[in-house]
């Protein structure tokens, strides 16, 4: 969507069903190795009892929403703030939810978006926080 | 694409590298550790796997270009992340618990950038074990990425383990691997194929999508109403294609053999009719399509697991080949392979054993055919044979045979014992190996598609594009 498209309160989400696959390709892309993540064993005798998904795999899935959805296509992502609540588990169902907040007019080529950026599984809050992205003008011209 | 090595993710490349965490007593405000990655094209398609976000400012060089970047840009997140991974196995490493992050995308990554993701603890509190640091990451010239601050709940007891070992992934794009084996003939003409006897829907829309694709100028043969009333069930639009109305199925054949003869057509494709009822009509003595050769049937195969194209053959012909009939098979697939560009393709005569044993013909076969391409009685290629299929296609497993060969873990053509055989590696190829297939007759005057029902239209377009290429080089050498 183009940023003159854009209201408050409008919203969009995905859902996911984070695999252990998942985890093992978000290990692998982050780098982030470790073994709560990845070893049943070694994640049981945790404080977490099992494992668990890499909090920042479930916080991608904002990015997901914002750059598909919600704004969409064109979108420059330049800020986020996450709150990590609760563990997400293989098997578990991501609801990423992203709402527009505020709409701040700019003189430039693109506008300032705010969206609040929730991210659930059943009730569960897992994440939430606020996105700030950059979305392009419709007329970019007579901006 | 297989990621060589996995190793290369984790700077210390020590696949049995320790991980140890620093406890909350053991960090000092001002500590902070670092992790360098570069980014590859890969991780921008594996991030955009793990998190949905398809959005083509990071995955399409045009459209990035369009929004004002100069290519294609890591996910900001994906920058982020690696924050994460040094949380994660370094600082404080194990046994943390991740409980807020700010961050401010200042600047995206590039293919090749070397990122460096630094944290430095700021504040700690003593009764909730939090800590506080910063997180900078930076690139290999310095500029700044990505900025913020991370909340953790840091480890009190002290955990040292081995890294975790992860599998190998692959990366499948199948659809990619049909788009480039369709695109072997781009820049051709389309060429006028007869279609023989297209009755019934899947039939007749192969033809039109070959034609779509521009491979081929289909000319359907066959009762012109039963196809129209297909195409009209199907809701395919006949415009501008010739039909030739003919009685029956065996009329087809004979039509789109005469035009064949005569040069009107440069191909054939089969349509809904039996195979056996076109190809009687192709080998005719009088009027037919023979040639010197013996006809045969070679599968093209692209595979996510072997380095060049396969052809297999012969896997739907000849049921039990002779001696003789092997070397013409083995020309035949010869021409082929040459035509689509393969310099002097190795060839592998497979047996179930790479040494000779009277009792198994295929092994006797094989030497007496590696002995005939010696004395110049097949030529172009490089036999090598009797070779297990593992010899054939593995480096490792014929080393470890002791086979000194160029052929062996390296074939490009593989000369199967039998059709059944050749049938099985494949449908197996196809069916476990996801591997993308085309299919062609050789050896008549013109180069022939014979779809099964079972094929895709994936699979119809690419041996359209194989006889596309085919036809042309014939051409080509007829004047």
């Amino acid at each position: 969507m183009y940023f003159e498209e854009l209201a408050v309160g409008q919203s969009a989400e995905t859902v996911r069903v984070v695999t252990q696959a998942d985890i093992v390709a978000f290990a692998e892309v982050s780098g982030d190795r470790n073994a709560v993540h990845l070893s049943p064993e070694y994640a049981s005798k945790t404080t977490f009892k099992g494992v668990v998904a890499h909090g920042m795999l479930s916080a991608s899935f904002i990015s997901g929403v914002l750059g598909t959805k919600l704004p969409g296509e064109g979108t420059i992502y330049i800020g986020q703030s996450l709150r990590f609540l609760a563990p997400v588990r293989p098997g578990d169902a991501v609801v990423t939810r992203v709402t527009v907040k505020e709409i701040r007019a700019t003189a430039k080529s693109r506008g300032e978006v705010i969206c609040l950026t929730t991210s659930r599984v059943g009730d569960v809050i897992v994440i939430d926080g606020e996105a700030t992205v950059l979305v392009p003008k419709l007329n970019r011209e007579a901006a | 694409m297989k990621i060589e090595n996995l190793l290369h993710l984790w700077p210390g490349k020590d696949r049995h590298a320790i991980i140890e965490n620093r406890t909350y007593d053991e960090i000092v405000v001002g500590d902070s550790a670092a992790i360098e990655r570069t980014l590859k094209h890969q991780d921008i398609q594996l991030f955009a796997i793990a998190s949905g976000d398809v959005n083509p400012t990071h995955l399409d060089d045009d459209f990035a270009r369009d929004c004002g970047l100069n290519a294609a840009t890591g996910h900001g997140m994906w920058s982020a992340a690696l924050i994460s991974a040094v949380l994660g196995v370094k600082f404080p490493g194990p046994g943390t618990v991740y409980t807020g992050q700010n961050l401010r995308f200042h600047a995206p990554a590039r293919v090749g950038d070397t990122l460096t993701a630094m944290i430095t603890a700021t504040a700690k509190d003593d009764a909730t074990k939090r800590v506080k640091l910063d997180c900078v990451v930076t690139n290999q010239s310095g500029a700044l990425l990505v900025s913020g601050e991370a909340e953790v709940i840091a480890p009190t007891q002290k955990i040292s383990r081995e890294i975790t070992r992860l599998p190998d992934l692959m990366f499948e794009d199948k659809a990619a691997r049909y788009e480039r084996l369709i695109g072997i003939s781009k820049g051709l003409e389309p060429v006028p194929m007869a279609v023989v006897h297209p009755c019934d829907g899947q039939a007749l829309r192969g033809a039109l999508d070959a034609r779509d694709a521009g491979l081929i100028v289909p000319i359907l043969i066959g009762p012109e109403e039963k196809i129209r009333a297909v195409a009209a069930a199907e809701g395919m639009a006949l415009d501008g294609v010739s039909i030739i109305d003919v009685a029956h199925s065996h009329a087809a054949a004979e039509t789109a053999v005469r035009m064949a003869h005569e040069g009107e057509v440069r191909a054939l494709m089969k349509g809904s009719l039996h195979t056996d009822e076109l190809m009687s009509e192709v080998v005719k003595r009088d009027g037919g399509l023979r040639t010197s050769r013996r006809i045969s049937h070679v599968f093209l195969m692209d595979l996510p697991t072997y380095s060049t194209r396969l052809l297999i053959t012969d896997a739907a012909i000849n049921i039990e080949p002779t001696l003789e009939e092997k070397a013409d098979i083995v020309r035949n697939a010869i021409d082929m392979a040459i035509t689509l560009g393969i310099e002097r393709p190795k060839v592998a005569i497979l047996a179930a054993v790479e040494t000779v044993h009277p009792k198994m013909r295929s092994t006797t076969d094989a030497a007496a055919l590696c002995k005939m391409a010696d004395r110049g009685q097949i030529r172009g290629g490089l036999l090598d044979g009797p070779l297990a299929f593992d010899n054939a296609v593995s480096l490792a497993a014929a080393r470890t045979k002791g086979i000194c060969s160029e052929v062996a873990g390296r074939a490009e053509i593989l000369l199967v014992p039998d059709l059944e055989s050749g049938n099985m590696i494949a449908k197996q190829l196809e069916y476990l190996a996801n591997a993308v297939a085309a299919g062609i007759v050789l050896g008549a005057r013109v180069p022939i598609v014979l779809t099964s029902r079972a094929d895709n239209a994936k699979t119809r377009a690419a041996s359209c594009a194989i006889a596309q290429v085919l036809a042309h080089a014939k051409n080509r050498h007829n004047g």
